[in-house]
């Protein structure tokens, strides 16, 4: 049974996916402009990337990795710092 | 008291991180979702990128064209479908300890997989809010928010 004490990630582990993201936005932003990008979370490899979300998960699910325990997701856009919401 | 954070590589706005349980999503634990603080956002929402990523949505439950009980929001990000969902929210304190609400979340549609998750206003009522530049955010309860407390 689902519980709000012990989320998935758990605070420790959301901080350290933070950690990386915001260490390697710069090279990503490169390296994969205006795409979703899956990271293994463990080494930061990148293990697929794709401008569209829908292309990138079931890219993901064929290589039989779920999108939810096996990978962090991150947008990578420059766009991200104009965003009006 | 309750940490926000910034990601300054990221995004520009103020963070918080609540765990999240998501009615819609009862296969799925509850899961520690990062929320741009919004105060101009009427209602929270789980943006579809993160409802995929939290939650293990898919991206065809995640078609509104399929949904019975779409509603259509708009905002300056342009317009896209939500669904309603009851969810539960903690918000974890400096202490170590969870308040958690009861109340309703708003799940995009895949249009709107670019765009963070928001903490609304029906959430960010209940507390009173301190931006200090980009140094630090924290939200403090107000008295008599409908939450209860679960240790740490």
């Amino acid at each position: 049974m689902a519980t709000l004490v012990r989320p998935e990630p758990s605070f420790e582990e959301a901080a350290q996916i933070q950690k990386f993201w915001e260490e390697n936005y710069e090279r990503l932003l490169n390296e994969y402009p205006e795409q979703f990008v899956a990271v293994e979370p463990s080494t930061g490899k990148v293990v697929a990337a794709n401008k569209d979300l829908a292309i990138l998960v079931y890219d993901l699910r064929d290589r039989g990795l779920d999108a939810r325990t096996d990978v962090a997701i991150q947008l990578i856009s420059p766009r991200s710092h104009s965003l009006l919401l | 008291m309750i940490p926000g954070f910034f990601a300054p590589q990221i995004l520009p706005q103020p963070l918080i991180r609540l765990a999240v349980i998501v009615a819609e999503f009862p296969a799925a634990p509850a899961a520690l979702v990062p929320f741009v603080i919004d105060t101009g956002a009427a209602l929270t929402t789980i943006h579809a990128m993160d409802a995929i990523r939290f939650f293990g949505a898919t991206p065809a439950e995640l078609d509104s064209s399929t949904w019975i009980n779409a509603r259509p929001m708009g905002g300056i990000g342009g317009d896209i479908q939500c669904k309603p969902s009851a969810a539960q929210f903690g918000f974890k304190q400096f202490d170590g300890s969870l308040l958690v609400i009861d109340d309703e979340v708003l799940i995009g549609d895949m249009k709107s997989a670019s765009t963070p998750s928001l903490l609304g206003w029906n959430l960010l009522k209940y507390f009173k809010l301190t931006v200090d530049g980009a140094d630090s955010v924290v939200l403090e309860p107000r008295p008599g928010i409908p939450a209860i407390q679960l240790p740490g």
